[in-house]
Order: C-alpha cells, then sequence, then structure tokens
C-alpha cells in the first residue's frame, strides 16, 4: 500500500509540477477586436451647412420651374386646406391667408423619408416647385401695386415659414437619426460584450478541460496500480520493487533529497569537474584566434565581458551568443561586439568531442579577459 | 513498533516535499547548473584580414587606384591585413546590394569595403564607400563625398581613416602631411632643403632651394603654415611659410638661437630656446603682438620645448642637474619639475597629442633610443632602438610615430621611420632622398 501511494504522490508532484512550469509560459489568449463601426457625428450646424444648399445651383427636377406671380389662381383655389400638421409652424407664420400656406406640411406626412440627409432638399425643391400664386387682384391698377407689394410680402412670409418648416423637419430627421446612432452603438456594445462573455466562457471551458484531463490523467495513473496490486493481494504476493523508481525496502537506497540535476528527465547530466575543465581549454583555443582585442585605449585592456552561447551537436552556435555581464559605454559595446565576433567568427566548434556535449559543451558561459595581455 | 510504524509516514512526507520542491527548484536552476565555464584570456594580435574591393568606376584605374590607396594605409598600421583581390569569390556588382557574407568569411575576411569613385564633368570625383562586418552580418560605416581630381589620392586616405576608426575606436590618421629637411650630396657636402610629402611617401615636393641651410621644421596646429629656422644671411632666424600660397615671413632675427621653435596649441604663440653665453633659456612669443616672455632662466642649457596639447604645460630638455633630463612646467614658467628617472641623457621631447604620453630621444652606453614616459614621469617604455635614433613626432591619433635614424656606412644617409605606440611594426617612410627631422601634421580635413 505504502508503495503504491508514495508512487502515486510522486508523479502527482512531478505532473502539477510540470504543469505550473509549462503552463505558465502559455501565451495570453487573443481577444479579437469587435469590428469598429465608422460613425460620423455631423452637429446641427453642420447639417444646417449641409443642406443649405446654393441659391445659384441648377434646379435639377425636369419640370420647368414656374413663377409665382404668373400662376393662375385657379390651379391652387382648389387646393385643400393643408392639415395643421406641424404645430409650431403653424403657429408661427402673421397672418398668411391660409391657402398661402405651403403645401409642405403635406408632404412632410407622407411615408418616412429614406435618408435625413437628402429629405430636405427634396422638400424644398418640392417647394420650389410648388410655391401657391399669390391672391388675384382685387382691382384695378393703383390696387395692382398692392398686390404685388402683397405678393411679396406674402413671399417673404412664405419663405419665412419654409425655413422654419425646414428647420423643423430637419430637426426631427436629426433627432432620428441621433436614435439610429445610439441604438446601433448599444447593438455595438451588447456585442462586444457578448463576444467577451464568449471569450470568458471558452476560458472556463478550456481550465475545466485541464482540471478533467489532469484528473482523468491522476485517475488513469492511479488505476495502473490497482490491476497489479489487486493481483498481489490476491495472490498473496508481495509486491516486487519497480525498477522505474526507487522503492521503500531496505535493500534499495534512498531516494535523493534536494535538487537533483536534469531531475525532469531523471538523466544524469552532470560532467565532473575534469571534463569540464578539458572542455574549458578546447573551446578556449578555439576562440581565441578570433578574438581581437583593443590595443591602444586605455582602459580597453581592463573590460571583461561574460558571453552565454549554446551550440548544436554539429558544433554550431544555435541562435544568437548573448552578452551576460554588464557594463555601459562606448569601449565596452565594443568590446562585447568582438566577443561575440569572436564566438561567431571561430563557429562551428566541430572539434569538441560528441560524448561530452549534453551538459558540457551545449551551453557554455564564456569569459573573455584581456588583463593578461596587458 | 509504534515508533517503527511512525517512520515511514514522515519519510513519505518528507520524500514528498522535498521531491516537489526539488522539482520546482531543477526545474528553475536547471539552466544553470548546466553551464560549462570557459575563459578565454588570449587574442589574436596578428593583423585583422580585410577585403577591400576595387571601387566602381568609369575609369577603371581610378577605382583600383582608390582601393590600393586604402588597402596601403591599412596594411601600414599594422592592424590590418588587405585580402588579395584574386581570392575574392563574390564579385559584387552593386555597391548597394547586401554582400553575401559567407563568402567573405570563408576567404577569412572580418570586413569588407565597396565603394565608388566617378570622375565628373567638371574635372572633380564624387566618390562613396561602405563597409560591412563580415562576421556578424552588418553595415558600419558609410559616406560620400566629392572633391577635385587634384586630391585623388585624399579620397583614398580619408575613407582608410573612417574604416580605420570604426574597426579601432581610434581615430585615423592618413590623411596627413609631413614636413622634414630632404637632404642629398656626400655626407661632408650635403645639400639641405625643405621638403613636404604624404604620410605614405607620395607627393613628396620641396620648399626651399637648397642655397639656405634649414632645420627642424614644425607644423602650426592649423596645419596650413609651417615654421622653421633658417641660416640665411649666416644668422638663424625664425621662419612661417604658408604652405598654400608659399609665402614666407620673418618672425624675427634671434641672434644665438639654438631650436626651433614650436606652436602653441592655439597657433598664437611660439616657444624657444635662446642661447644667451653659455647658458640657453627659454622664450615664448605672442605672434600677434610680438612680444616676448622668458620661461626659464638658469645657467644651464634649456632647450627643445614642446607644449601639452591642452597647452597649459610644457616640457623641455635640461642639463641643470648635471645630465640632459626631462623636466615638465606649467606654461607661464612656475612649477618646473624634473620628469625623467633612468639613466642616460634624454632629450627632443614631445607631448602626444591625446596628452597621455611624451616621447623622447635617449643616449645610453652608446645605444640610441625612442622611448615614451607618461606626464607624470612613470612608465617609461623603449619603443626602438638604432644607430642615431633622433627627434621623433608625432601622428595626430597619438598611436604612431615618425623619427629619423642615421644609417651606417660610408655613403649613407638619414632616413625617415614610423613605429607603432606599442614599439610593433616599425617600418622605413619612403622619401626622394635621404631625409631628416619629420614634423608630422595634424589632420588636414
Amino acid at each position: 500500500m505504502s508503495l503504491g501511494l508514495t508512487l502515486s504522490a510522486l508523479l502527482h508532484v512531478l505532473l502539477i509540477g510540470w504543469a505550473l512550469v509549462s503552463f505558465a509560459q502559455t501565451p495570453p489568449a487573443k481577444i479579437a477586436e469587435p469590428e469598429p463601426v465608422e460613425v460620423a457625428l455631423i452637429t446641427d450646424e453642420d447639417l444646417v451647412r449641409l443642406t443649405k444648399g446654393d441659391r445659384s445651383s441648377k434646379n435639377l427636377e425636369t419640370a420647368p420651374a414656374k413663377k409665382p406671380d404668373v400662376e393662375p389662381t385657379p390651379k391652387d383655389a382648389p387646393k385643400p386646406t393643408p392639415r395643421a400638421a406641424k404645430p409650431p409652424a403653424a403657429a408661427e407664420p402673421p397672418p398668411p391667408p391660409p391657402e398661402e400656406k405651403p403645401p409642405e406640411p403635406a408632404k412632410a406626412a407622407e411615408p418616412p423619408p429614406p435618408s435625413p440627409a437628402a429629405d430636405p432638399i427634396a422638400t424644398k425643391l418640392a417647394a420650389l416647385q410648388k410655391e401657391p400664386p399669390p391672391p388675384p387682384p382685387p382691382g384695378p391698377a393703383p390696387e395692382e401695386l398692392k398686390r404685388i407689394e402683397d405678393e411679396k410680402k406674402a413671399e417673404t412670409e412664405r419663405k419665412a415659414a419654409e425655413e422654419t418648416q425646414k428647420l423643423a423637419e430637419q430637426k426631427k430627421a436629426e433627432d432620428e437619426r441621433k436614435k439610429k446612432e445610439l441604438a446601433e452603438k448599444k447593438r455595438a456594445e451588447d456585442e462586444r460584450r457578448k463576444k467577451l462573455a464568449e471569450i470568458r466562457r471558452k476560458e472556463e471551458e478550456r481550465k475545466k478541460k485541464l482540471a478533467d484531463a489532469k484528473k482523468a490523467e491522476e485517475e488513469r495513473k492511479k488505476k495502473e496500480f490497482d490491476p497489479g496490486r489487486l493481483a498481489a493481494l490476491l495472490n498473496k504476493i508481495p509486491d516486487k520493487p519497480q525498477p522505474a523508481a526507487g522503492s521503500e525496502t531496505p535493500t534499495t537506497k534512498p531516494l535523493p533529497k534536494g535538487p537533483q540535476a536534469g531531475a525532469p528527465e531523471g538523466k544524469d547530466t552532470q560532467l565532473s569537474a575534469g571534463k569540464r575543465s578539458m572542455i574549458g581549454l578546447m573551446m578556449r583555443d578555439a576562440v581565441k584566434g578570433c578574438w581581437r582585442v583593443q590595443t591602444g585605449l586605455e582602459g580597453a585592456n581592463q573590460l571583461v565581458v561574460d558571453v552565454e552561447v549554446r551550440l548544436r551537436p554539429d558544433g554550431s552556435i544555435d541562435g544568437q551568443p548573448r552578452v551576460v555581464s554588464s557594463g555601459s559605454g562606448p569601449l565596452y559595446a565594443d568590446a562585447s561586439n568582438r566577443a561575440i565576433s569572436a564566438l561567431m567568427g571561430c563557429a562551428p566548434y566541430a572539434k569538441l568531442p560528441k560524448e561530452f556535449y549534453k551538459g558540457g559543451w551545449d551551453f557554455m558561459v564564456v569569459t573573455f579577459d584581456p588583463n593578461k595581455m596587458f | 513498533m509504534t515508533a517503527r510504524r511512525d517512520t515511514p509516514r514522515l519519510t513519505r512526507r518528507q520524500l514528498l516535499s522535498a521531491g516537489a520542491g526539488g522539482l520546482t527548484l531543477a526545474a528553475l536552476t536547471r539552466e544553470a547548473s548546466a553551464q560549462t565555464r570557459v575563459t578565454v584570456d588570449e587574442a589574436n594580435l596578428q593583423p585583422r584580414p580585410i577585403a577591400i574591393a576595387p571601387f566602381f568606376s568609369d575609369d577603371p584605374k581610378l577605382g583600383a587606384e582608390i582601393a590600393n590607396i586604402i588597402a596601403a594605409d591599412l596594411e601600414r598600421s599594422g592592424l590590418f591585413k588587405p585580402i588579395d583581390p584574386r581570392s575574392f569569390i563574390e564579385q559584387i556588382r552593386s555597391m548597394d546590394a547586401t554582400p553575401r557574407f559567407a563568402d567573405w568569411r570563408s576567404i577569412g575576411a572580418e570586413a569588407l569595403t565597396v565603394g565608388r569613385a566617378q570622375p565628373t564633368a567638371d574635372g572633380r570625383i564624387q566618390a562613396a564607400f561602405r563597409l560591412w562586418d563580415t562576421v556578424l552580418g552588418k553595415p558600419l560605416a558609410g559616406q560620400q563625398f566629392a572633391t577635385s581630381a587634384t586630391n585623388m589620392r585624399r579620397i583614398g586616405h580619408i575613407i582608410a581613416d573612417q574604416i580605420y576608426q570604426k574597426l579601432t575606436l581610434e581615430k585615423g590618421y592618413f590623411d596627413t602631411r609631413v614636413v622634414f629637411i630632404d637632404e642629398t650630396g656626400p655626407k661632408d657636402r650635403r645639400v639641405k632643403r625643405l621638403a613636404i610629402m604624404d604620410q605614405d611617401g607620395f607627393n613628396a615636393r620641396r620648399l626651399t632651394d637648397g642655397r639656405e641651410l634649414v632645420l627642424t621644421p614644425r607644423f602650426s596646429p592649423t596645419s596650413q603654415e609651417i615654421t622653421f629656422m633658417s641660416y640665411a644671411g649666416g644668422e638663424p632666424r625664425v621662419v612661417l611659410m604658408n604652405l598654400g600660397t608659399m609665402q614666407r615671413q620673418i618672425v624675427g632675427d634671434f641672434p644665438g638661437m639654438t631650436f626651433a621653435p614650436r606652436f602653441s596649441p592655439d597657433g598664437q604663440r611660439i616657444v624657444m630656446s635662446l642661447q644667451q653665453g653659455g647658458a640657453s633659456s627659454l622664450i615664448e612669443m605672442d605672434l600677434r603682438s610680438r612680444q616676448t616672455r622668458q620661461l626659464t632662466q638658469s645657467p644651464a642649457i634649456d632647450t627643445a620645448p614642446c607644449y601639452a596639447p591642452d597647452g597649459r604645460a610644457i616640457v623641455f630638455e635640461s642639463d641643470r642637474e648635471g645630465t640632459q633630463q626631462l623636466y615638465v612646467m606649467s606654461y607661464d614658467g612656475s612649477g618646473q619639475r624634473r620628469l625623467s628617472q633612468g639613466e642616460g641623457r634624454y632629450s627632443t621631447p614631445v607631448w602626444s597629442p591625446r596628452g597621455d604620453y611624451i616621447a623622447f630621444t635617449k643616449q645610453m652606453g652608446g645605444r640610441f633610443l625612442i622611448g615614451v614616459l607618461k606626464p607624470d614621469g612613470s612608465g617609461e617604455r623603449i619603443l626602438t632602438e638604432g644607430f642615431h635614433n633622433e627627434g621623433p613626432t608625432w601622428a595626430p591619433n597619438g598611436r604612431v610615430l615618425m623619427f629619423f635614424r642615421e644609417q651606417q656606412g660610408g655613403n649613407a644617409g638619414p632616413a625617415i621611420y614610423s613605429v607603432d605606440l606599442t614599439g610593433h611594426n616599425e617600418r622605413r617612410v619612403p622619401t626622394p632622398s635621404f631625409a631628416s627631422d619629420p614634423a608630422w601634421s595634424p589632420l588636414l580635413g
């Protein structure tokens, strides 16, 4: 019982430890950014400016423009009294006769415009077209003048009314648009929140999966020993010592306590001091031919540089040598470059003994020290 | 029996914790425990192999010539070994292409220079170069410039200076000139003329016609003027000559002058020694006001003064304590103290432009030596020994010296040599004829 439990516990620890160390290195999950939606904000002033139009611009409608003061009255007479669709518009204008009220409210009451910006223009165009004629001249020539005056006044008043009507409509369109924007924003926000929640959920799931996997692994390991133990119990055979790990029977040596070199693999990669020293000398002889030092400048002959270098089994450099000593200034930078150049220049180091690669010359710290030479 | 039952439980617990602790520790320290440590304390002091490709040019001779100038300069410094272009593997097609570094490393090159030199219609040359580190595989330097075609050799020297500086971290010295005394004729009737040449011996030309005795030329800090002693008219006088216009100016008649003056680093003053009676003292003159000031006054012979590069001190030679030794003092003459401590006779001290050494001539037991010591008098080192070694002068980077040496034999004459501050790489400097008393200019550019 004790043997199995020990083994199980040890392997648990191994697995958890490995998991801790390796999972700590996983990169954080990438959260996909929601697609940005282009939203252009237009102020009231901008809208007015946009839709103001140009007096000199061409009338786009094909029907000929009719001057208001020549249009015959009867055309307009049967026109129904415009509905009081807009309270502010109705309240504003100074006493124009009802039939002079522009047909705009009628137009505005029509089905909602497809886009807010175009509507006021269309409305204005329509208004230009359908401007009602002035009332018929009341009498002979002097009244003709008055008529023209009246017409003019009516004209301005009408125009004013139009303007206010237009502004009201623009504002309405603006409000509608703003409402739409808000709705859009809210929708986008909701989507993003949903996405985040989704990601969080996935993360949870993954964690759960990992935990499950771990548990499954543990279960499996536990189960692995069950048959043997069971059989042993049934057969009343004492537990045989396992070759893979140490056991608690007195005859085998106890498991070592404390850090072990290369413990995860459980292999012994320690080289003796003598062997390391030999590798050091061979490496030194191989590198010194490529090491160029500063001979002229004061202080250059005191700069010591330590470089970490990893070699592949064929002697070539794995990655880039890395300076691990600290120092600053241009002389130190130059010394560092020379040290790295020396290592790179004399690579590959094919003459190093293959049997001492692992734990020997696979990973070295090379110190470049010029002090002895000067 | 209870004790026995307890022990296995404790052992297991210990085991678990030890195993867990050990596992964590091992996982974290696995790297440190498996490192082999190597110490490299010997370097390759051989000259660094460098590849200099012929420069691209519509005139192939020009391109080859510039590459040759660069290669010769770098080789002469003793720090580089240009690789024979015939062994190049990759044929560079364009100055802007990235080289195949492996090809250059396989012929042993640690650095590669490529360049371009195009003559233009208006008599100029447009030049450009690039320096690559072939081991690390990255560019180190590059520049383009233009100059008149008469300065063709200077293009090579300027580029060589840049390469030298990038690879040694020291300023270069190739774009410089040397003024010296050109000597011709038999020993007893030597004709001495003032002459000037590039530091590699090219473009040598004479500045005086030989009818006057000229000695000890020196460069001004601007490198445009030289000063020398002339015995025209029988009396020594200090002459100032502008190298551009060749105009001469008499600084003054100084009867009894024994040694040519040297400029102060700001070019405003000169210091010289004047013989009066049996003694010789150091005098300073302001070149603008022509006012003189006596710096030393002793019954001894004080001579051969030289300013420190910051102008705040002067080193000189004096026999006030019996033998010729080196002394140093403040620029105003105060604080005179002895520098040299060894045996022998010290003379002709020159302060390095870097300020870190003073070079000198030393005579000891019949031998002539060129040496250096630190401005505090310590660290004396001999660079070279030879027959009648004399008169060191520093390159502007304080790394190389020239001096002259009397060659032995019947009709032999003096010759100029160069040597590195480390005492290595001694070389003869080619001159049209016998030569003595060299003085090295500052960098021309």
